[in-house]
């Protein structure tokens, strides 16, 4: 399997497949090692790398894994998700945000020329009772805010609509 | 005669932790003032008693010198020792405590605010004879301020009064640029202090860092606990520190000490002090600051010396005299510091933050861990990004160096980016190793000390990540054994 | 079992011959892959990569599990046609491993004309869909084509109608498919991602609709772009024709894999049942072994023994019809029940296979043919002895067979043989010819005598008696028109096996496509009426 590792700031592109006798495999810029990991009793793991074993602490978080080997101290590794990287949001990422439902505006968190960043609330409707804060879909600007608080508006109306940054 | 059973400390990290470690040893009870944010600091933890403080930031909170008296009020503290940094060299601080009728563990107020400016010290320290650089001041007579700076002459530093850390810091060699930094030093000093006011002084090409600890009792008696020297800094932040200097000549040694107890002495001054000085390539040496509390690097003092600072603190806030002469105080060995921070240094240092994932402090003969983290505390941006320090003593430098990359390799820290292999690399450099480093180092030897990572060391971190994630593991033995077997065929 | 006791001396001039010879051959035909597969004139490459895509074999590298492998089903379909300038008929099909799965592969190469489909485009979509209804397999499309190729709507559009209903089929069969829209689904193509259980859009790029914009605008009047007619915002967003939009190539492979990945385990009808283990013999022997020649007949036990698990071999009724050689093996731990011609086909060895098949049936054990036949003895006392009704067993035995059924030629494939030792009609689930193979109905030889004898007698009719000369020229000129319509490359070019196989990569070819019959239920075996 593919995956891409961003280490000191230095990315890596990694084949990992099955190797022999259990172990991982792993190749990559032309380089192969053979490499596997038992844990050891007292939280380390044993890694052992073309043959070679190393005592080593793992911690892992959500997109990192830190290791710390005696001899290099301690690394992090940062995964790398190659798709969303050359792309945006992937739940789609449209430059029209449109209404999900029809009703009223009840707030409005940007203007026209903000710069806005994936996540941002940028707009509060209110429909059926029930308010939603829509958010932007990716990284980028504002390029028009269609509907002032108090706007009604309908279904799959455009509300706000994005620029690239 | 002061007396009291109960101290509160003002502080936080690994100083609230080291304070409160070196009071429960002399039978005192603690109270640890903090922040939420550090309620579940290993000092609160270990401390019988904490008290919580509040503040628009955590930073505010523990600057707070009215919540500060009212929570020794409530927990019936009947002294503060304030740390480093924060309110530890606030005179305000210590006069409301003396209003208060509780004992600051420090130096007198007007002490502290003595050296609080540097430019009285400057005077103070100039009119009792004492080495300062050869410098101007611009509040003695503004008009004539440019024109006495250029009579100091070229390399020069321009500095605000108002300053400290560096900042608005600028360094001239060319007498034609002269006037134009002024300026700029002074719109610094306006924008980081609100005080535009500047001195100058004369440049010392490659300096180095070394400063004294002085001890002084209520009855004027100081003694020094020798130099420790300074000199590897990033953007004047020490990241090492060691004792005894590898620059001193045993004359320029006890020179440089009996400079620092005489200041302190001309001072009255009471409790741990530190004199600092910078040291030039021709032996020479010019007061820079005193910093009245106990520093950072302390601990490499106390191994060389065997003098437990933060009991003689407590002691001479009681009134005790000093324990011991000048003649007692025997340098033993060499011990060096590294400050680990939460920075990145593959990134230009930025701050690193996150959660300790896994954190085992180093450990064997000579080594030392002042740290005050825990496993599963988040570290973020809110305060200084120091996690621990490693200290390490051996009977020569070598020894002291080479314990020092053991205990670095060994401290397992997870979860947050740290400078410790830029730490090791520092100390394996030639530079170092000969004791020739001065505070120009690492800046000079950027490019020597930025890591590149082996393909061993690449391998071994990519090993780990792959054998830890679940998901890839999942997908690599989904793949059936045959198809496996007979790799990227294709026909 | 005992291993295959080999009597090729290798250092033997014959031995050295063959190889020389057969090396050629493989190397040429690696050769002609290699362009079919990469070879692309570079204002075409130029095209591709300014609409911001990949090409076709990136996008297989991106989609299939890296260090797995992967089998190209006809890649030299349409190579002897349309003058050899539309490479792999502009699609590339083929098994291989997507998270973990098993998938067939559909794949619009739109290097050449836009990926347009030619008569022969379809025709090799429909066998891949076929062999996916056969083996149960999931199919992925990755779609970006200009549509039918103008000049040949006639004969897309017949042949065109069975890729849809194919995926129908699959669908019906419970076997889920997938489709990624990189470029244009026109017409019928936009049925492609519909008739999917899933499909996935890219943004910009991708569009799907019955007619594109100049077809709506001749037709109604209306002006729209591409996007606003079928774009990713009005398939994923208003008409849900399409589910998951997409921002990059990249981005549509990985939710794919994500997609797969959530695939109800496959269930196998049957696994290895034994630990794999390398020929004991090299197979690269077989280059020594086999005659360029398809007249010169060698032992094919000399190339099971270079095929199968430790060059192990059973041998069925060793001393009866020896002229067709029936055993046991394992390839890739797999048991195979092998049937391989050593000769022509007699009545003892009709019904030895008859008989064998019937066995196999019996155990489920799937079959492998080795195909090198010119057919069934003919001749007056053979015909006493029954040979054809000897002959309608073999094939009868075979219709009613329930196991999977693998064909290799290995040299010749001439006649009712050719039926006999499971052809094209007779549904083996794959089927392929080494590039020295030669087919048809008579050798070209045969043939061409043939034909000449009959054009001489039509001219002698006509009063215009050929000199020697003349007739050497005809005869020359069929045989040379024979021997090209019998070789390797026009049988496959025309979709009549599954794809040339170089000898060496038989076993690997074997076991993927024994891994991926196991998808598909056995049924139980019934026959027709044997003629006794």
């Amino acid at each position: 399997m593919r995956r891409r590792y961003l280490i000191d700031g230095q990315t890596h592109d990694v084949v990992v497949t099955r190797g022999a006798d259990g172990a991982l495999q792993i190749d990559r810029a032309g380089r192969r090692i053979s490499a596997r990991a038992e844990p050891l009793p007292d939280g380390r793991h044993r890694l052992t790398i073309d043959g070679r074993d190393h005592a080593v602490w793992i911690a892992s978080s959500a997109d990192s894994v830190f290791v710390h080997g005696n001899a290099t101290g301690a690394a992090e590794v940062e995964t790398v998700d190659p798709a969303a990287a050359d792309g945006h949001a992937r739940a789609g990422a449209a430059d029209a945000l449109s209404a999900p439902m029809p009703g009223t505006v009840i707030a409005v968190h940007v203007a026209v020329g903000d710069a806005i960043v994936a996540g941002q609330p940028l707009i509060v409707i209110e429909s059926m009772k029930l308010e939603t804060t829509l958010i932007a879909p990716r990284d980028g600007r504002v390029r028009a805010v269609h509907f002032g608080v108090g706007s009604s508006f309908g279904l799959k109306a455009t509300l706000v609509t994005l620029a690239d940054a | 005669m002061p007396v009291f059973q109960k101290v509160l400390i003002a502080n936080r990290g690994e100083i609230a932790l080291r304070i409160h470690r070196g009071l429960k040893a002399m039978g005192l009870s603690t109270v640890v003032a903090h922040h939420a944010v550090d309620a579940g600091s290993p000092a609160v933890r270990e401390a019988g008693e904490a008290i919580e403080l509040h503040g628009p930031t955590p930073v505010a909170a523990y600057l707070d010198i009215a919540q500060m008296v009212e929570a020794c009020r409530r927990t019936g503290a009947q002294a503060v020792h304030p740390g480093y940094g924060f309110l530890s060299e606030n005179a305000a601080f210590a006069r409301a405590l003396e209003q208060a009728g509780i004992v600051f563990i420090g130096p007198h107020a007007d002490t502290i605010e003595l050296m609080g400016d540097k430019v009285r010290a400057r005077n103070f320290v100039a009119e009792r004879g004492f080495p300062v650089a050869p410098g101007a001041i611009e509040e003695d007579d503004p008009a004539t301020f440019v024109e006495r700076a250029r009579q100091v002459g070229t390399p020069l530093l321009i500095k605000p009064s108002a300053g400290g850390g560096g900042k608005g810091m600028r360094i001239v060699r060319d007498p034609g640029q002269l006037e134009a930094e002024i300026q700029a030093a002074r719109r610094e000093g306006e924008r980081y202090f609100g005080d535009g006011r500047l001195f100058v002084e004369r440049y010392v090409e490659r300096p180095r860092h070394i400063e004294v600890q002085v001890l002084g009792d209520e009855n004027g008696r100081v003694v020094h606990l020798w130099e420790r020297e300074c000199s590897v800094q990033r953007r004047f932040q020490k990241i090492i520190e060691e004792t005894p200097s590898p620059a001193l000549s045993a004359q320029q040694r006890r020179d440089i000490c009996e400079a620092a107890a005489g200041i302190a002495r001309a001072c009255h001054y009471r409790g741990a002090g530190t004199v600092e000085f910078i040291y030039g390539a021709g032996g020479e040496f010019y007061f820079l600051e005193m910093n009245t509390r106990l520093q950072v690097e302390h601990p490499v003092t106390e191994m060389v010396t065997g003098v437990d600072l933060v009991r003689e603190q407590v002691r001479v806030a009681r009134g005790e005299p000093l324990a011991f002469a000048q003649s007692d105080i025997v340098q033993q060995g060499h011990a060096i510091e590294c400050r680990l921070y939460a920075e990145d240094a593959a990134h230009d240092f930025r701050p690193a933050t996150g959660k300790i994932l896994c954190w085992r402090a180093p450990a064997g003969p000579g080594v030392r861990v002042d740290a005050g983290v825990r496993e599963g505390q988040a570290v973020t941006t809110a305060f200084d990004p120091m996690i621990a320090k490693i200290v390490c003593h051996g009977a020569t430098r070598a020894q002291a160096i080479e314990r020092s990359v053991r205990a670095l390799q060994d401290a397992v820290l997870l979860g947050v980016t740290t400078n410790a292999r830029y730490l090791t690399r520092v100390l394996r450099h030639p530079e170092f190793m000969q004791g020739r480093a001065d505070t120009g180092m690492l800046a000079r030897c950027a490019d020597e000390l930025r890591f590149a990572p082996g393909d061993e060391d690449t391998d071994l971190a990519i090993a780990a990540a792959v054998l830890s994630d679940r998901e890839l593991l999942r997908a690599v033995h989904s793949v059936p054994p045959m198809h496996a077997a007979m790799g990227a065929w294709r026909n | 079992m005992k291993r295959i006791e080999s009597r090729i001396d290798t250092s033997s001039e014959a031995f050295r011959r063959n190889h020389a010879a057969m090396s050629a051959i493989v190397a040429r035909f690696r050769e002609r892959m290699e362009i079919t597969r990469h070879r692309r004139p570079a204002h075409e490459i130029k095209r591709v990569r300014n609409q911001g895509k990949l090409l076709v074999r990136e996008r297989l590298d991106l989609l299939l599990d890296p260090g797995t492998p992967f089998l190209e089903l006809s890649a030299l379909a349409a190579c002897e046609d349309y003058d050899g300038e539309v490479p792999g008929a502009n699609v590339v099909t083929g098994l291989g491993v997507v998270s973990g799965r098993e998938v067939l592969i559909h794949a619009d190469d739109s290097s050449v004309k836009g990926g347009v489909w030619y008569t022969l485009t379809p025709r090799k979509l429909v066998r891949m869909l076929d062999i996916a209804l056969e083996n149960r397999l999931p199919v992925i499309h990755l779609c970006d084509s200009g549509g039918a190729f103008l000049e040949e709507l006639s004969g897309v559009y017949i042949e065109g109608g069975r890729v849809f209903r194919n995926q129908c089929l699959l669908s019906k069969a419970g076997v889920p498919q997938v489709a990624m829209v990189f470029g244009h689904c026109t017409a019928g193509g936009a049925y492609i991602p519909a008739l999917c259980d899933y499909s996935i859009i890219v943004r910009g790029t991708g569009g799907v609709f019955l007619g594109g914009p100049p077809l709506v605008k001749a037709a109604t009047g209306e002006e729209h772009t591409a996007d606003e007619i079928g774009g990713c915002e009005l398939h994923t967003q208003v008409s849900g024709t399409v589910d998951y939009p997409a921002d990059s190539e990249a981005q549509a492979i990985e939710i794919c894999r994500e997609i797969v990945a959530q695939f109800k385990p496959a269930v196998r009808s049957f696994l290895p049942e034994r630990d794999p283990e390398p020929p004991y013999y090299d197979p690269d022997e077989i280059h020594g072994i086999v005659s360029p020649d398809h007249k010169v007949l060698f032992d094919q036990r000399e190339i099971i023994a270079r095929i199968v698990d430790g060059s192990r071999f059973h041998e069925y009724q060793p001393a009866y019809g020896t002229t067709l050689v029936c055993g046991y093996a394992y390839v890739w731990g797999y048991r195979v029940g092998i049937l391989a011609n050593n000769g022509v086909l007699f009545s003892d060895s009709s019904k030895k296979a008859a008989h064998f098949i019937s066995l196999c049936n019996q155990n489920r054990t799937p079959l492998l043919f080795l195909q090198n036949t010119t057919g069934y003895m003919i001749g007056r006392n053979y015909e006493m002895e029954g040979i054809t009704k000897d002959g309608a067993k073999m094939l009868m035995a075979q219709a009613g067979s329930e196991v999977p059924k693998f064909t290799v030629i290995t040299s010749a494939a001439f006649g009712a043989g050719y039926y006999g030792m499971c052809g094209r009609a007779w549904d083996p689930r794959f089927i392929w010819a080494w590039p020295n193979v030669h087919m048809g109905v008579m050798g070209p030889e045969q043939a061409a005598n043939t034909l000449a004898d009959v054009k001489i007698a039509q001219l002698r009719r006509n009063g215009h008696a050929p000199d020697a000369t003349e007739m050497t020229q005809l005869r020359r000129r069929v045989y040379e028109k024979a021997e090209r319509e019998s070789n390797a490359y026009f049988a496959t070019s025309r979709l009549w096996d599954d794809g040339l196989l170089a000898p060496t990569d038989t076993r690997n070819a074997l076991g993927m496509a024994l891994s991926a019959a196991a998808h598909a239920p056995i049924a139980d075996p019934h026959y027709g009426i044997f003629r006794f």
